[in-house]
């Protein structure tokens, strides 16, 4: 028997009148990986930091998350000027920083000159040293923004966060300075760090509209306790949330897993100028050790002939999918301790006692992982640790803060230790050259342990001096089979990243690379 | 079997009791209609049961599972088999094309290759653009293998290396942008000999995908195997042959053409936030599924919520093509407009995205999802998310890694022109 027909349209007004009732005041509290290093935009370091970023100030141009077309909240037209050479930028009228203050043409030339200025140590603002040429204001609300030389795609290189002139006392922007913890910007949310958190307030401005009153960032700590927290509705979001856990989290009709397009990969940085790793037949043996089918299972929960992963392996510095990975170069899926401990012997080590020995001491491996790893891929640093014993190895293990990553090992000074286990994330942009290349004045400025090849260094500059799109890819596949050869980086993974959300958090677009640029949107119904 | 190895490969967890959550208002009589609920009867399923070729189809393998169906001689699921696959190539067909146009005619470099001009040209007719030059033609031979149970290929890839215009140019590879049309024509013709009586449902499914309207001898079919509709993304008969379609104006007159996706469409047409409309309207269409099911199987299984999951997941494609359909030019890639327009082609992409988390966040492997979001992406130069779901489709589907070649080219331009970005942790 037929059953009446319900209303189905009516229900559904129903629910968007109750939802929109419930969105004043609403307060969204969710999980980060860690707590920003920074919210000074220059200073950016981690996805954590531009994610955060990305709540506070305004991007002069981004492109749309849903049809990548270049758009711009501040911009009220745009156009070429100086046969192609000069882009001249309106601003919108009614725009205006955190502190009340108008945004205008003064404080787009300062965001230029100060990323122009040599004594602004910013590694973001030497990139777009390459680009920008300098800025002259116009009008109250037009200025003129200078290239190096033509470009084809102008406001592709007008993705750079708007800075208040106001803030400093000149163009020479330090890292440390209280801008970076209360900063001023002009995007949809006012955003303070404290100690455990960081709380942005909603702030009403002509061009930003957030429906959502208070977003709280927490540090994420266990990530079961994160799960249980938001099943609970102590929270409504996790930015990353475990792959062993997401079966968990899809299971739960109340939430949701959100993709999050970001290319990452995992990797284990090898000490070439520790003795006992400076022979690549010691690296490779390392190498071989790893059973990286049995860290995946144990770790992020991959069980073996599994469809579709979130986890693949890789041989390189790029993720399978993209078109600088070299196909040619095979990962190394599972171990092979027979071939390790030929190369281990051939490299003049002995065996004594089940541990191997170099120049007649034994070898023990100092192995160091960025914290926030164990809550993506749980227990990661101890079964390293587990395989690389099995293997004949004494070591021990240290989990380091994020502070200290960006402070020492980035910048190369992390030198007590032998293998530090890290990942990098990449947008559209996939260069590599500051990981490999020498390290030598503004080259090589994330060269972890201070590698240097002849042949990488080679590669690199192959790729500096492409003219083409195929001898840039060249000069990268090169690369890659130059790094799976000398392994000064043990290649992991690529991980997805997945977000979970309760499902009353709607509209909530998520940016790739970015996150939060469509923040607007977004609705919390309680 | 399938039912523990649909377990067994998604490490689902335990069935909890579903949270009270929205409702799809549909009449009990469609939901009844729905294979999800149909199939949730033992007796009703046991001809699925115990067979490699629902297993492959079950974990995303499709080409694995075409195989295992002609092994099986089950003829209407290998002309089901070959006619996703022909729309998987045909979507494959258009990813490629568009690239070409985009890497080659709408950012040339000084030192592409001049054959490229060619290439450019053949990949505007294969689009139904007008082509500028003359067309590379396609290469003979591909689209006579029509053979059921067996999976035509398009060659060694790439299909050519050309010089780049520099004295010290290298070779560039390239692939004829009509490779996947050809090998979608391919699979096409071998459903229907595969099963002859399949003819109208390959021609409407291929033009409810995007392909062409069938010819007007193909009435819409009303009665489709159940082999054509398990493990789909449609509920019913009606969803199968008309993704897409415009609802009629009201969701009465919607029900009464046995469409549970048009119903919901003919609701949320209406809607201020068409998104937010869909996403519950789908939403509730999973939960109303799912408790059916369950009160068929007399309890909650586990493959209870996958089975409705697929319907979720179906139900925002249909909204958003449903959308992208009365967007019209303005849902075109680039297409700038305001309005109306401009909104239905914003509901439209972000339910595609929406789609492609639905089916991620259950384990819905479903190379037509993936495949369809990435040809739609690369029209927008979003290169990053086709790549990706380009290379997982073609992890299951043997030589679809050709569309890749063009792909890889226009994420080269993409990269290299975009602004300094730098690697973080």
């Amino acid at each position: 028997m037929t059953a009446p027909f319900r209303p189905i349209r009516a229900w559904l007004v129903g629910v968007a009148a109750v939802a929109s009732l419930l969105l004043t005041g609403a307060q969204l509290s969710f999980y980060e990986e860690s707590l920003p290093g920074t919210l000074n935009p220059l200073y950016a370091q981690s996805m954590v930091d531009f994610r955060a970023q990305e709540l506070v100030f305004d991007r002069i141009f981004y492109h749309d998350p849903v049809d990548n077309q270049i758009v711009s909240r501040v911009v009220e037209r745009s156009e070429l000027a100086e046969g192609g050479k000069a882009y001249r930028v309106t601003l919108k009228d009614g725009l205006r920083w955190h502190d009340g203050k108008a945004v205008g043409a003064a404080d787009l030339c300062f965001t230029v000159e100060a990323m122009l200025d040599p004594k602004t140590p910013s590694r973001i603002a030497q990139g777009y040293r390459t680009v920008l040429a300098g800025c002259e204001v116009e009008s109250e609300r037009v200025a003129l923004v200078m290239f190096t030389r033509v470009f084809h795609n102008p406001k592709e290189r007008l993705g750079f966060a708007l800075l208040p002139k106001g803030a400093f006392t000149g163009t020479a922007i330090a890292p440390d300075t209280d801008f970076s913890v209360h900063p001023i910007g002009s995007g949809p949310y006012k955003g303070g760090k404290g100690k455990r958190g960081v709380t942005f307030e909603a702030y009403a401005n002509g061009h930003h509209a957030a429906r959502v009153n208070q977003l709280s960032l927490q540090e994420g700590g266990d990530p079961i306790v994160q799960v249980n927290t938001l099943k609970q509705k102590s929270a409504q979001g996790i930015v990353a949330v475990a792959p062993p856990l997401r079966p968990d989290v899809s299971a739960a009709d109340d939430l949701q897993l959100k993709s999050y397009d970001l290319r990452s990969w995992w990797f284990i940085a090898v000490n070439t100028k520790r003795p006992a790793l400076a022979d690549k037949r010691v690296r490779q043996a390392l190498d071989r050790t790893l059973d990286r089918t049995e860290l995946r299972t144990l770790t992020i929960g991959v069980k073996p002939g599994e469809q579709n992963s979130p986890c693949e392996f890789i041989s390189g510095p790029f993720v399978q999918s993209s078109p600088f990975y070299n196909r040619a170069v095979p990962t190394r899926d599972k171990s092979d301790r027979a071939t390790a401990s030929r190369l281990l012997t051939e490299a003049g080590y002995k065996l004594v006692g089940g541990l191997w020995q170099h120049n007649g001491q034994p070898v023990k491996l100092n192995i160091g992982m960025l914290a926030p790893l164990d809550k993506e891929a749980p227990e990661l640093l101890q079964q390293i640790s587990n395989q690389l014993g099995a293997g004949g190895f004494d070591r021990v293990e240290t989990r380091i803060s994020v502070d200290d990553w960006n402070r020492r090992v980035v910048t190369g000074q992390a030198t007590e230790f032998d293998l530090l286990v890290g990942k990098w994330s990449f947008g559209v942009v996939e260069e590599v050259n500051q990981l490999f290349e020498t390290r030598t004045g503004a080259k090589g400025a994330f060269n972890i342990f201070g590698y240097s090849s002849p042949e990488a260094d080679a590669a690199v500059a192959a790729y500096n001096a492409a003219r083409t799109d195929t001898a840039a890819a060249d000069a990268y596949h090169k690369l890659h089979a130059v790094l799976a050869d000398q392994l000064p980086y043990l290649f992991l993974w690529k991980l997805d990243t997945k977000s979970a959300w309760r499902t009353e958090v709607r509209g909530n677009t998520i940016s790739p690379y970015f996150y939060w640029t469509e923040v607007d949107g977004w609705t919390f119904g309680g | 079997m399938i039912v523990s190895l649909l377990l067994a490969c998604s490490g689902e967890a335990p069935v909890e009791p579903a949270v009270e959550g929205p409702r799809s208002g549909l009449p009990d009589t469609l939901v009844a209609a729905t294979w999800q609920v149909r199939l949730a009867d033992d007796a009703a399923r046991a001809p699925f049961e115990g067979r490699e070729g629902w297993v492959a189809w079950s974990e995303g393998r499709p080409a694995d599972a075409l195989l295992a169906f002609a092994a099986e001689g089950d003829a209407a699921a290998l002309a089901r088999a070959h006619a996703e696959l022909a729309v998987d190539w045909r979507l494959a067909g258009q990813l490629a094309s568009r690239a070409t146009v985009e890497v080659y005619g709408r950012t040339p470099m000084a030192g592409d290759p001049a054959e490229v001009a060619g290439l450019v040209a053949a990949a505007r007719a294969e689009l139904g653009e007008a082509p500028e030059g003359t067309p590379l033609p396609r290469p003979e031979g591909w689209a006579s293998q029509a053979a059921p149970g067996t999976l035509p290929d398009a060659g060694p890839v790439p299909h050519y290396r050309f010089r780049e215009s520099l004295p010290e140019g290298l070779e560039v590879p390239a692939v004829h942008p009509g490779a996947g049309f050809a090998l979608a024509a391919a699979h096409r013709a071998a459903a229907v000999a595969a099963d002859p009586g399949s003819a109208g449902l390959v021609a409407w499914m291929d033009a409810a995908w995007g392909g062409e309207a069938p010819p007007p001898e193909s009435p819409r079919p009303t009665t489709v195997p159940d082999a054509w509709l398990f493990l789909s993304l449609a509920t019913t008969p009606a969803d199968l042959v008309g993704f897409g379609a415009l609802p009629p104006d009201t969701a009465e007159a919607a029900a009464s053409t046995g469409s549970p996706f048009a119903v919901l469409a003919a609701a949320c047409l209406p809607a201020e936030d068409p998104v937010g409309c869909a996403e519950s309207a789908a939403a509730g269409l999973r939960a109303e599924l799912t408790a059916k099911m369950a009160e068929v199987a007399g309890e909650p299984r586990p493959y209870h919520r996958r089975f409705a999951a697929r319907a979720e997941v179906g139900a925002l494609v249909h909204l958003a093509r449903v959308y992208e359909r009365r967007a019209g030019p303005c849902a075109l890639p680039g297409g700038a407009c305001e309005g109306v327009g401009a909104r239905d082609a914003d509901a439209a992409g972000r339910l595609r995205v929406s789609a492609l988390d639905r089916a991620d966040g259950a384990g819905v492997s479903e190379s037509l999802v993936w495949l369809w979001i990435a040809a739609w992406d690369v029209g927008n130069r979003n290169t990053v998310r086709a790549a990706e779901l380009l290379h997982r489709a073609s992890a299951s589907i043997p030589g679809l890694d050709a569309a890749r070649v063009p792909l890889d080219a226009l994420h080269l331009r993409v990269s290299r022109s975009a602004a300094p970005g730098l690697p973080v942790h």
